[in-house]
């Protein structure tokens, strides 16, 4: 089976005709009108010099038409394709394609045909104004990364759109979702990368300013887009492609899955589960050393994280989280998978309750703590206590099935999805930070130290007790922070004894249903009655409703007429 | 060449479909009755393999459709209900779309646009684009792209909707003549004679669930195995009620309007023959009731539908047993 399909050839003989073409076309003429414009007044101002600086009009070139390109390729194309997917999606002609027999990657790649022609033909339209760009400030080295840069975030830009596609109702809240968010990420890693902020400059990665402006000046920021891991100083774009090309790769995957009629959340466990791991793996390459090898001004501008190791591994954990909302299992699912477990066809195994899906947010949390753990051990020995490096992915995992099996055991009571995450995430809101309001009265009014007890509910403070070498209150963090491991893998433990109790409870009915495991009479919660051949029905019957032979009033039709 | 077996299907806590069964013969016309919201859109996405059943079965031509959906889709043909056309393509533009991602040869594509073109009737049409094009045409178009891959099986959902009288009856003309090139079509519908006029069977569905299904003539049977006997008398019924009461083959008499025409209603145990509505109304004659008239009330297919569909809540639950009430009633 061929990966592109009859879609790519339509698309892509459709992508030069038509409106999209003339739309190129002015785009092209105005690159290189503005072009003109350019060069008109920098020979007007340059006139009165004995030589002209050709290399600042090539400078000014090489940015405008970087931009150009760049706004083509992040801007314009992620909102074409999510408008596109979106329009399919709205007016159901995306199940027509399906009929066709085009599998998931065909409908994917033929989609990415239909938008990615024309910007990669005003690029190439634009060829001669780049390789001018070469004779400019950045030269040759700062051209590539300029544009590697945009090569790297295009496929994130536009394959996030294109899940966004499919998941609003309507195609225009797909391209004005599309366009925000482009402008959203583009806005963010600019202030990200920016002078003298100490915040997550790893966000940086999410933007191409970083390697447009890598080699800007270069005798001052030659590491502008610099990030070191461990005291390696490596080019951005390393980090980017790591990063950038394992949440690409995961949202292709993602995509091709839901193209092919695959019911999901909004990027589908698999692409969440990248996506977390790479926002791990960002945070994990910490070096917070730059300063020493460069120094000055140049190390504001580095996209390495230069955040307290506690920050870090609390923001592992929060990323983490977000795994828990991919594990819940609804009451249906599991009585299904249940009453299939003897069935010619298996259920799913995406859709059954099993341990494996609690293993994305452990695997999540040893990777980024474990990446920041080993380089401060290596790098920055004596910052935290080293049994924190072991106790925080303890508390934090503990935390994370916590919080997991919370949403879960809503999800084997309600069938609900706005429940089990609404009432889910109350309930770990109210669990986990309520505790501090009284850790603060009791900070106020109760005895020295009392305050810190409190806290040891919430799994942030417990992750920042375990990597503090101090007491709090005259008691060792240590102790603190195993107290906050044991309330969360206590609480786990519960949680999945009331899991297991109404899995026996489903099980008991799936055993008993001939039609099928689901609520042929009855939702299961009210099946409380069993007839002689096994069926599980509901109160309101008097005799079983699954055997054939049933009265009228049993069946709660008129009676006939006794005349 | 179509059997679904136990589909079930939820839409977040509303369920669709409660364990529906269905089982067309191969080149027949099937017809898919039910009010709306019965679950006919449901089940017909998933025997079109767009939609995925929580539990069940589908096998078109006896392969499985979930399993080998490559397989199966080229065999089917689905126009949904509501449908969208490519609005900015002019028909034959988007016939010819289709016809390349079904994977016709470039060579092929012609003939096979022109050929569904002269099925649907739309050759004034093919130059128009299909966003000017009126409810009528755009529905013919799409059955068009329907046929373009030249489907073994036809799933039409509510084909004939929106239609005006006259448009509906070229439609049906058009259904006929695929029917007659050996087509196997499911047409659903919540008007019934739409489709009693050629379908050889029928399924009706409520609640999600089907009801009833089979030959038309055999549903009939099914639902309404009890004729009843419509006397319009002068005097005093409890004579006639009780004379008739007497019969054998008579099970119940109403008396059913009042004077001055006292009208009586006797349901009988079996058919309404000829030869026993003629004892009938000799015993009256004999007993000298003066009968004016006799009537054979012989329930359809459609009366029986709407009573079950206009009655009870409006939870699928109930109506459902509540017809299924009145099946097993009848059936006794």
């Amino acid at each position: 089976m061929t990966i592109f399909g009859p879609l790519c050839g339509w698309h892509g003989q459709r992508a030069f005709k038509g409106r999209s073409l003339v739309a190129t076309l002015v785009y092209i003429v105005l690159i290189y009108g503005i072009a003109g414009i350019v060069f008109t007044i920098w020979i007007a101002q340059s006139s009165y010099r004995l030589r002209p600086n050709y290399q600042e009009l090539f400078t000014i070139l090489h940015y405008f038409t970087w931009g150009a390109v760049g706004v083509a390729l992040l801007v314009i194309t992620p909102a074409r394709l999510a408008t596109l997917v979106g329009r399919e999606r709205e007016r159901g002609t995306l199940d027509q394609l399906r009929l066709t027999g085009l599998s998931g990657i065909q409908l994917t790649n033929g989609f990415l045909a239909a938008v990615l022609p024309l910007p990669l033909l005003a690029f190439l339209a634009a060829m001669p104004l780049i390789i001018l760009g070469v004779g400019g400030e950045p030269g040759l080295l700062g051209v590539l990364r300029a544009y590697l840069g945009l090569a790297l975030l295009t496929p994130f830009y536009v394959l996030f759109s294109a899940h966004l596609g499919l998941s609003v109702k309507k195609a225009a809240a797909a391209t004005s979702g599309a366009l925000l968010t482009v402008i959203g990420l583009l806005i963010a890693s600019g202030v990200c990368l920016g002078e003298g902020h100490e915040g997550p400059k790893v966000f940086a990665l999410f933007g191409p300013w970083a390697s447009g402006l890598s080699t800007v000046e270069r005798h001052r920021t030659y590491d502008a887009n610099t990030f070191s891991v461990w005291n390696l100083h490596i080019p951005g774009e390393f980090l980017s492609l790591v990063v950038l090309g394992l949440i690409g790769a995961l949202f292709y995957l993602g995509l091709v899955r839901r193209l092919s009629g695959e019911r999901g959340l909004l990027l589908g466990r698999t692409a969440a589960f990248g996506f977390s791991v790479a926002l791990a793996v960002a945070l994990g390459t910490d070096a917070g050393s730059v300063d020493r090898w460069n120094g000055g001004w140049s190390s504001d501008r580095s996209l390495a994280v230069d955040m307290p190791p506690e920050v870090l591994f609390v923001l592992v954990l929060v990323f983490s989280l977000f795994l828990a909302l991919e594990v819940p299992v609804g009451w249906r699912d599991a009585l299904r998978s249940l009453g299939a477990s003897g069935a010619s066809r298996a259920f799913p195994m995406h859709r059954r309750l099993t341990v494996r899906r609690f293993y994305s947010g452990p695997v999540v949390i040893c990777l980024g703590m474990g990446l920041i753990a080993v380089e401060e051990t290596v790098l920055q020995s004596g910052r935290v206590a080293a049994s924190g490096l072991v106790l925080a992915p303890l508390v934090a995992i503990a935390a994370w099935v916590f919080a997991a099996l919370t949403f879960q055991t809503i999800a084997v009571i309600s069938s609900s999805k706005p429940v089990v995450y609404g009432v889910g995430g109350v309930i770990l809101l109210m669990l986990w930070f309520l505790p501090l309001i009284g850790a603060a009265v009791l900070d106020e009014f109760g005895p020295r130290g009392s305050e810190y007890f409190p806290m040891t509910l919430n799994p942030f403070a417990g992750v920042v007790f375990s990597l503090d070498k101090g007491n709090s209150g005259g008691v060792p963090n240590v102790v603190l922070a195993l107290m906050s491991f044991a309330i969360f893998a206590g609480g786990s433990v519960v949680l999945g004894q009331v899991i297991r109790k109404r899995l026996a409870v489903l099980s008991d009915m799936a055993a008993g249903m001939v039609a099928l495991p689901a609520d042929a009479y009855a939702p299961p919660g009210s099946l409380t009655q069993r007839c002689e051949k096994g069926h599980a029905f509901s109160g309101v019957w008097d005799r079983c409703p699954h055997c054939a032979e049933l009265t009228h009033s049993e069946l709660g039709a008129p009676k006939p007429d006794p005349a | 060449m179509l059997v679904a077996k136990n589909l079930w299907r939820y839409y977040g806590s509303k369920v669709a479909l409660r364990g529906m069964d269905l089982e067309v013969e191969r080149g027949s016309a099937y017809g898919f009755i039910g009010p709306n919201g019965a679950g006919k859109s449901t089940t017909l996405r998933i025997l079109a393999t767009v939609d995925q059943p929580e539990a069940g079965e589908v096998f078109v031509d006896g392969v499985d459709a979930q399993e080998h959906q490559d397989r199966v889709r080229p065999w089917l043909g689905f126009m949904p209900d509501p449908f969208h056309l490519y609005d900015e393509l002019t028909v034959n533009l988007m016939l010819h779309m289709f016809a390349q991602l079904y994977g016709i040869p470039y060579r092929q594509r012609a003939a096979r646009v022109a050929k569904v073109v002269e099925l649907a009737r739309i050759k004034q049409r093919v130059g128009q684009k299909c966003g000017q094009l009126s409810k009528g045409w755009r529905q013919r178009v799409l059955l068009a792209r329907t046929l373009i891959h030249d489907p073994k099986v036809l799933l039409l959902d509510e084909p004939a909707a929106g239609l005006d009288p006259a448009a509906r009856i070229e439609f049906r003309e058009i259904v006929r003549t695929l029917r007659d090139m050996g087509k196997t079509i499911v047409v659903s519908s919540h008007i019934l004679t739409e489709l009693a006029d050629f379908c050889d069977a029928v399924g009706i569905v409520e609640g999600g669930r089907m009801v009833v299904s089979g030959r038309i003539s055999d549903v009939l049977e099914r639902l309404n195995p009890h004729d009843r006997v419509e006397f319009e008398i002068l005097g005093d019924p409890q004579t006639a009620c009780s004379l008739l009461g007497e019969l054998p083959e008579v099970d119940a008499v109403d008396v059913t309007a009042a004077a001055p025409l006292q009208r009586l209603s006797a349901t009988l145990q079996g058919r309404a023959t000829p030869e026993l509505r003629s004892r009938m109304v000799a015993t009256l004659v004999r007993a000298g009731v003066e009968v004016c008239g006799v009537q054979l009330k012989r329930e359809d297919l459609e009366d029986l539908f709407l009573k079950v569909a206009n009655q009870g809540s409006t939870e699928g639950g109930v109506r459902v047993e509540t017809l299924r009430g009145l099946l097993k009633g009848g059936a006794a």
